[in-house]
């Protein structure tokens, strides 16, 4: 099964210079945990996740455990006003982990779990035309499992 | 029946069916979105919308099929603000570089100014690329200066285009000539629900279905401005595209779905329809 096959045919991203701000409302309006980074031809230059978004609001955090816990909301308003207006050369992962659309399942799930990645850019000449999700695997493993049963 | 509709996405999943890779684009938002997406992703389109504030409207579609009536509940689109039609503007221009070909369709929702239409149509340009334009015909005479390549009103119940009576063969062609004297290459005009004329450099050519059975009517035109890009684009001269483009709307007649039932559903009607040069 080739990726191109389970992937998530969705384009969305963001830019370099697009604010945390609005990378956050992109995130939340769309339920998602993490972004592709691309120029303006569409090839994919970075990755932007909400940990970094929380990291650009509590440097170093994440560093420290990895679940982290947030007692006070008030707080992280606060600070995510200020964090707003960065923008996200300053945080992103350059030269992320990206996969082929020709790739297959097998290759997705192994740079999934070994990079622990919840999201992974799909292109094709290093543009991007979709992303895998874990769900994305799952679903796509379900069916392979359902069909050797048959 | 619940479904994704609007002229844009159904002309998005005709192009689609019929084997045309396409990115979907433009405005969704609250509950709706999700289900927009997911389902037209099920069709195989790839997803590139900008999710806004607002929620989608929801527009109702009412079919008497013992009195062959079509009854049509629209709620106002959702207000656009200027920073999501930034956002949009900027996915519009990146994804441009993986692009054969553009088309505009529908209306201009509350917040978005018909240059907006202009500008997009002007992008494509500097790249080379071809667009088409589906909108009503006071939003095409705001746009028609930035010269999109085809140019396919929306005239819905409407029997007059540019002054033109559409219910005379010279009034039909008279319309799509003007159009063409305006530098559109491609001036396509639909009439009687199901048929089409077609105004290029090469001619004038006018295609009938010689039996239809319609069933419903929302999606028919843009099923047919689906299935002539489809033709274009795959290198078929204005003939062949004209055929599949009229195919592509009985088909969709037939259905209670906004596009065609499968590729095969509009090979089975491309024998019922009729050009002839006019």
């Amino acid at each position: 099964v080739k990726v191109a096959d389970f992937m998530t045919r969705d384009v969305t991203a963001v830019t370099a210079d697009t604010t945390l701000k609005e990378v956050a409302k992109v995130l939340s309006r769309r339920r998602l945990s993490g972004l592709p980074v691309v120029d303006r031809e569409q090839h994919v230059i970075g990755f932007i996740s909400e940990r970094d978004l929380i990291d650009s609001i509590f440097p170093g955090r994440f560093a420290e455990r990895d679940d982290i816990r947030f007692p006070n909301f008030a707080l992280i308003a606060t600070q995510l006003a200020k964090a707003g207006e960065k923008r996200v050369f300053e945080y992103m992962t350059r030269e992320p982990v990206c996969i082929a659309e020709e790739a297959t399942e097998d290759d997705a799930i192994e740079l999934m779990i070994t990079k622990d990645l919840k999201i992974l850019p799909v292109t094709r000449e290093d543009k991007l035309v979709g992303i895998v999700t874990r769900a994305d695997l799952y679903r796509a493993l379900i069916e392979k499992a359902e069909a050797e049963e048959e | 029946m619940n479904m994704p509709g609007g002229k844009g996405i159904n002309i998005a999943c005709t192009l689609q069916i019929l084997g045309t890779s396409v990115v979907a684009m433009g405005f969704i938002g609250g509950h709706d979105a999700h289900f927009i997406e997911e389902t037209l992703r099920t069709l195989g389109l790839t997803t590139n919308f900008v999710y806004i504030e607002e929620k989608t409207r929801t527009n109702y579609t009412i079919v008497d099929k013992r009195r062959g009536r079509l009854t049509q509940i629209l709620e106002k689109g959702p207000l656009i603000k200027a920073e999501e039609i930034a956002e949009f503007s900027g996915c519009f221009n990146r994804i441009l570089s993986q692009t054969n070909f553009v088309v505009i369709a529908g209306s201009l929702p509350p917040g978005v100014k018909s240059s907006l239409i202009s500008e997009l149509i002007l992008s494509a340009k500097e790249r080379g690329i071809r667009t088409a334009v589906n909108v009503t015909e006071d939003l095409l005479l705001e746009v028609i200066n930035s010269k999109p390549f085809l140019v396919k009103p929306d005239l819905r119940e409407a029997n007059k285009f540019l002054g033109e009576r559409l219910s005379s063969l010279n009034g039909r062609k008279r319309a799509v000539t003007k159009l063409r004297e305006w530098g559109i290459e491609i001036a396509l005009l639909s009439f009687d629900i199901l048929n089409q004329i077609v105004a290029t450099q090469t001619g004038i050519l006018e295609a009938r279905i010689k039996e239809a059975r319609i069933v419903n009517r929302v999606g028919v035109q843009d099923a047919m401005l689906a299935g002539f890009i489809h033709e274009l684009e795959k290198g078929s001269g204005t003939f062949t595209a004209i055929r599949v483009g009229t195919a592509a709307g009985a088909a969709t007649a037939t259905t209670t779905k906004n596009w065609p039932e499968s590729r095969e559903a509009v090979e089975a009607c491309l024998e019922a329809v009729e050009i002839k040069e006019v």
